[in-house]
């Protein structure tokens, strides 16, 4: 297994100004990982799974953490959830539900699916990058991937 | 003879032979004169008997003159007499005698024989009077095999009652008028009596003219001059049984109304009541063909509901009338309608006619009376309180009648009853049913209202956020990547700008929070108001440990409520107090009981701002604050959140205050179970 700074970070995150706001936190986290941002659930799911506008891409390889929104155009973020635990090659992959919700029926059905992790994104910018920073460290550099299945 | 006048006291005992003198017998001795010339001993004893002053000539027969005129014609004669001499009876032998020119009579007292001979007369007599005056059937007959069931005897009232005159029963046996089915019975019965000597038994008797008749039959085995013979003395027991079999169909009748009344509690809603009424009544009244109609106030008209009885003459009815009766309308004269209210059954004398209102044309209701041989026809209202629900035609079969015309009256009132109630319940029934629809619609409203606020809070939560989080996180960034080159009144809008969307989250949050309660299914549990209170409080004391507060928190409360909701109460309230008593040195927070009007109330007091009672009512409104932001933080959520919970409940909340003289706020939460 190579360097964890070197495994992608993927933010999927249809709201610009959030896309900006947590790219704009890791960086100053001094977070180095490549970070994916796919726009929408159908674009995420090509990136995990190595289809369409991502072909070629191998799927072993999945990110060191996933950032999921569960409000998502296309496939909302519980569905693209669910495909990535149906799947043998990505049941195992980190995903936190990082949304604006702090609804239960959300939180718990994240859990239900098999979110690692449900961070609510909070206004205050500061505990947003926190929250963000956390998690980028956590998962990209402290956490020990899952064995790689390859 | 001597001529001189008989002395009759001093007869001559000189005449005559001692012999007669001696007789014990009377003797006595006349002349041609009907004089008493002679009296022996036992003539004389005779009258001593009699009386003191009895004469001789009461021993002559009153035809006395007829007796000497056959002396005076001097022929030989004898008659015999009987005389009675005071007490005494005498059978007299009377010879006349012409060579003597006398008449001689020889008496024979027979007094005692003829005592017997009349109390046997009388007996008899009196035998006769009791066999024959006896209501009850008496008769003999011999039970010996060669004259089996012979009669040797029979009363008037057998002969009455089996239609036999005495010398045609004396010629029969008593197997001769006993039914087959008794006489089949009838060696058994002789083999009982024969063990027994005597036995009671039903059996049954035809008359003459072919009647069956039932008898009870008290029968004695005596012996007859070495023949067996059996009195039997027989009541007939046709009007007893009738009274049973009338006093069976009574009760039977009674029966069928108590049942009626229970089949009709029991009747399915959408069962067909006419026809069971049809059919019930049907069975009461008798050989009928029954008919129910019902009654519909508004157009004044009947229409036949159902028609039972007498078996395959509905299709004989269709035949004639050339349609089914049921569904047939029809009206009737006023007067007869009031006549429905009545608890009587009534007769229409004129027939098929005047039941259809005089409508039918006479030939046609003639040929129905004809073809169904209708006899009586009657008919009665169902009806309640004054108004008429129905009716019902009874057309009897001709020869038959109403067997029980009171328990036909009680069936139908109680049927009218029965109506009126069914039709109380059909109506309710509709009642229940449109009621429920409502609830149904109301309540999938609700759902729907519920599903849209739910909808909404999630739109709100997720979408109304995004963009404080943007003009946060970009003033922010400004602050951060930009700061060197803005003054500080620049700086200083970028923090109002980042604590205003602080604050709108705040309210956004706490509005969700609101929605939230009204949403959730409320779950009442055991819980402990006293530790959720010391547990807030400790938090409290922990976010400024310098403040002076005492708490003051009444142990063991506890209750069934929603923990979760339980726990925002006590939490509000806790805040508040904390709050509001926030600019006073020392302050004291009190959590305790009370009794309000027999019930229990919690209240949370504290001594600190307080506010005016005027005021009162913008507190449990959602938004409205007594105070402004400067001198208390808040989104004046909490109290309405706080109201609304307690409500949801079934509990009630209210609050009392003054300024600068803290404030009480008293809540209760229904109980859904009585304690124990």
């Amino acid at each position: 297994m190579g360097d964890n700074r070197e495994r992608t970070i993927l933010l999927v995150e249809d709201n610009k100004d959030d896309e900006d706001l947590a790219l704009r936190a890791l960086r100053k986290r001094n977070i180095s990982n490549p970070i994916v941002v796919c726009h929408d659930g159908a674009e995420a799911l090509e990136y995990v799974f190595g289809t369409g506008k991502y072909e070629g891409r191998n799927v072993a390889e999945f990110p060191a953490v996933t950032l999921l929104d569960l409000k998502l155009p296309k496939v909302d973020g519980l569905t693209v959830l669910q495909r990535i635990r149906a799947d043998p090659r990505t049941k195992l992959m980190p995903v936190v539900i990082l949304t604006s919700s702090n609804q239960e029926m959300d939180v718990a059905r994240s859990y239900e699916v098999g979110a690692n992790s449900y961070v609510r994104k909070p206004v205050e910018f500061e505990q947003f990058m926190d929250a963000v920073h956390q998690l980028g460290l956590y998962w990209a550099l402290l956490n020990e991937p899952p064995p790689d299945r390859t | 003879m001597s001529s001189t006048p008989a002395n009759h006291n001093q007869p001559d005992r000189g005449h005559g032979a001692s012999f007669p003198q001696l007789n014990p017998n009377p003797i006595i001795g006349v002349d041609s004169s009907g004089h008493v010339t002679f009296l022996n001993d036992g003539a004389t004893r005779a009258l001593e008997y009699t009386g003191k002053d009895a004469s001789p000539g009461l021993f002559l027969p009153k035809d006395m003159n007829e007796i000497l005129a056959a002396l005076k014609r001097r022929e030989r004669a004898t008659f015999r007499r009987e005389v009675t001499v005071g007490d005494l009876v005498f059978d007299e032998s009377i010879y006349v005698a012409p060579e003597d020119n006398a008449v001689g009579i020889y008496a024979t007292e027979i007094t005692e024989r003829k005592r017997t001979e009349q109390a046997l007369r009388e007996s008899e007599e009196r035998f006769r009077l009791l066999l024959h005056q006896a209501s009850d059937a008496i008769y003999v007959y011999e039970l010996s095999e060669d004259r089996a069931g012979r009669f040797l005897e029979v009363n008037d009232s057998a002969c009455r009652i089996l239609g036999y005159s005495r010398s045609e029963l004396l010629a029969m046996a008593v197997g001769d008028v006993t039914t087959p089915g008794s006489l089949a019975r009838m060696p058994e019965i002789v083999a009982e009596l024969r063990a027994r000597g005597s036995l009671v038994f039903v059996t049954e008797n035809r008359t003459k003219d072919g009647r069956a008749i039932p008898l009870e039959v008290n029968a004695r085995l005596f012996d007859l001059q070495g023949r067996t013979v059996v009195l039997a003395i027989a009541r007939d027991i046709t009007e007893r049984r009738q009274a049973e079999e009338r006093e069976r169909q009574h009760l039977e009748d009674t029966v069928m109304l108590r049942d009626t009344a229970l089949g009709f509690i029991q009747l399915a809603h959408d069962a067909d009541v006419y026809q069971y009424v049809a059919d019930r009544l049907s069975g009461v009244v008798g050989e009928a063909y029954v008919i129910v109609n019902s009654y519909d106030e508004n157009a004044d008209q009947f229409t036949v509901r159902a028609v039972a009885g007498i078996g395959a003459q509905l299709e004989a009815v269709i035949r004639v009338m050339g349609r089914n009766p049921v569904g047939t309308v029809f009206t009737l004269a006023r007067e007869h309608r009031s006549e429905y209210a009545s608890e009587k059954l009534l007769k229409f004398e004129d027939g098929i006619r005047e039941l259809s209102s005089g409508k039918l044309p006479g030939v046609l209701a003639q040929t129905i009376e004809k073809t169904f041989d209708v006899g009586g026809i009657y008919a009665m209202g169902f009806h309640w309180q004054g108004r008429v629900l129905g009716s019902v035609n009874v057309i009897m079969r001709r020869g038959a009648e109403v067997r029980d015309p009171a328990i036909v009256e009680s069936f139908v009132n109680q049927v009218a009853i029965a109506l009126q109630h069914r039709r109380d319940t059909d109506e309710l029934y509709r009642h229940r049913v449109h009621l429920e629809e409502l609830v149904r619609a109301r309540t999938r409203e609700m759902e729907l209202a519920n599903k849209e606020l739910e909808a909404f809070s999630y739109s709100v939560s997720h979408d109304l956020r995004a963009p404080l989080r943007a003009i946060n996180g970009f003033a922010q960034a400004l602050l951060e990547d930009c700061g060197a080159q803005l003054d500080t009144v620049a700086r200083g809008y970028l923090d109002r700008v980042r604590a205003a969307s602080r604050r709108m989250a705040e309210l956004i949050d706490h509005l969700l929070n609101l929605a939230r309660i009204a949403r959730l299914p409320l779950e009442r549990k055991p819980v402990d108001l006293s530790e959720m209170v010391r547990t807030i409080a400790g938090e409290l004391r922990e976010t400024d440990p310098a403040r002076q507060v005492e708490f003051v928190i009444q142990d063991g409360m506890s209750t069934q409520a929603d923990p979760v909701l339980a726990a925002m109460v006590l939490r509000n309230l806790m805040d508040n107090a904390w709050k509001f008593t926030g600019k006073h040195p020392t302050a004291r927070i009190e959590f305790g009981e009370t009794e309000r009007d027999g019930e229990r109330v919690w209240f949370v007091k504290d001594d600190g701002a307080g506010f005016d009672m005027a005021y009162v009512d913008n507190l449990f409104a959602p938004f409205q604050r007594l105070h402004t932001t400067a001198d208390f933080a808040g989104t004046g959520i909490g109290l309405a959140t706080v109201q609304r919970i307690v409500r949801r409940h079934g509990g009630r909340g209210w609050i009392e205050g003054a300024v600068e003289q803290g404030a009480t706020y008293y809540f209760t939460f229904a109980m859904v179970t009585k304690e124990t």
